[in-house]
């Protein structure tokens, strides 16, 4: 229940931010003539503030999926090769060519495009989501 | 009508909409990861053996990782 209310508290911060702003310039007169910019420039960088740490939040989550799509060869190599060490396997030029192949292969064409696949698929369905709430908004 | 406010209606058209397309654009690549998977075990067997399985096993986590992560996403979103 509570990270249902985080969730849309969260998904409001951006339109809030933008209504806010396009109500204050719009009005931009007024508040110049009675100079009542400190309190509006008070209020518009604190909702800031709130949108650049739910930004910092998701980029956080990015930086995991992307170190690990940029480590995936050489942990990968480190298992390997422990692995071999441990049971005193033979190790030569030619298996370490063809490994790496496999490797990088696995890395560009599966790890990569399935993250951003993957990424591309959630930002939809959250997208859809709000979609549907406006459009059922208009329709009624 | 007056329930949607400008805001709201400027994110719908100017991030919300762009995602459709981001989707499809990259939507097949889903589908195309099991099928590549498949295939670089058909292919490299031959040659690697049965260490093939611990580059498709430490994948196969980072795949599950990743999409445990991206479920995060939603809800920052």
């Amino acid at each position: 229940m509570q990270i249902i209310l985080f969730r849309t508290r969260i998904l409001k911060i951006t339109d809030e931010r933008v209504k806010m702003m396009s109500e204050i310039i719009r009005s931009m007169r007024l508040v110049k003539m009675y100079c009542w910019e400190l309190a509006f420039s008070k209020k518009v960088s604190q909702i800031r503030k709130r949108e650049i740490l739910q930004c910092g939040f998701r980029l956080f989550l990015d930086c995991i999926q992307t170190l690990l799509s940029n480590t995936f060869n050489n942990v990968t190599f480190l298992i390997i090769y422990s692995i071999m060490w441990t049971f005193h396997l033979k190790f030569d030029i030619q298996f370490f060519a063809i490994t790496m192949c496999m490797t990088n292969h696995v890395r560009n064409h599966v790890v990569y495009p399935f993250t951003v696949g993957v990424r591309n698929l959630v930002n939809y369905l959250a997208a859809q989501k709000r979609i549907k709430v406006s459009d059922d908004i208009i329709c009624q | 009508m007056n329930i949607l406010s400008s805001g709201k209606i400027l994110n719908l058209l100017s991030n919300d909409a762009g995602q459709i397309e981001n989707a499809l654009f990259h939507g097949n690549t889903l589908w195309k990861a099991v099928i590549e998977l498949i295939l670089v075990i058909a292919f490299y067997w031959k040659s690697i053996r049965y260490f093939i399985f611990i580059a498709i096993a430490y994948a196969l986590v980072l795949l599950i990782v990743q999409t445990s992560c991206s479920r995060f996403i939603v809800f920052f979103r």
